[in-house]
């Protein structure tokens, strides 16, 4: 998996390519934390182009949603597949993350 | 058609197996959605089978048994532990576990098949597709 991070108006952008399995997920992981420790409060993570998420990826973006919280900032998502978006909601992870149609809108909510 | 393979019990493995496996099944339904859930029951049931079933005991294997009847998908995954009572897991869903970094494998499992059946004290999980889009 390839992820990218740029920083939009104050938000950490991530953005994934690829299947965000187990090794991809501990990466995933290991990128947060690194901005986390940077300072990073505001988290957009971009789905567009991932085309599957195990219950190892929802672990580690409940964990990132939690240290946001913590740190009074905020975690998003957007631009998610219908099989993905289908499987937030069967876990009720929708619940606990912000949901975005898109990249822009998921900016102006921020 | 049939297809049986083992693993070693290694969780870095458990991506390229899933992949390689999926290469082989993908031809039998055009279906994105149910693909999509057939490698998510796969990964899943491996990623268990190796952490809690053989506890990543790189001496103890996992096999995976996947067989097409008509428009039956039939994946069978066994692993070598010591067993486990599915009934005991916390519903992943209730308000008091939704924010647990662990427990969603079996729930996920469930959702994303038709049927699933546990056996041998719970070393074996035997996970059921009726295929969309099938092809021959």
């Amino acid at each position: 998996m390839k992820i990218l991070i740029n920083t939009v108006e104050d938000v950490s952008v991530v953005i994934l390519e690829g299947e965000l399995n187990v090794d991809d997920s501990i990466k995933l992981r290991e990128s947060f934390l690194r901005i986390l420790k940077e300072g990073a409060t505001e988290v957009m993570v971009d789905f567009e182009k991932v085309s599957f998420i195990g219950s190892a990826g929802l672990a580690t973006l409940i964990e990132m949603m939690q240290l946001l919280r913590k740190a009074g900032g905020k975690l998003g998502c957007c631009n998610i597949n219908d099989n993905i978006r289908g499987l937030f909601e069967i876990t009720k992870v929708h619940k606990l993350i912000n949901i975005y149609e898109s990249r822009a809108m998921a900016l102006r909510d921020f | 058609m049939r297809i049986s393979e083992s693993m070693p019990s290694r969780v870095e493995r458990v991506d390229e197996f899933v992949s390689s496996l999926l290469t082989r099944i993908s031809p039998w339904s055009s279906d994105k959605k149910t693909i999509f859930n057939i490698q998510l029951a796969l990964h899943e049931a491996l990623v268990n089978a190796v952490k809690h079933g053989n506890q990543m005991n790189d001496g103890l294997s996992v096999l995976v048994d996947i067989s097409k009847e008509n428009n039956q998908l039939t994946m069978q995954v066994t692993d070598q532990g010591e067993g486990f009572d599915h009934t005991l897991i916390p519903d992943p869903i209730t308000p008091e576990n939704l924010e647990k970094l662990n427990g969603r494998g079996i729930f996920l499992i469930q959702n994303a098949m038709d049927k699933v059946e546990f056996s041998d004290q719970g070393r074996t999980i035997k996970m059921i597709k009726f295929l969309k889009g099938e092809s021959k």
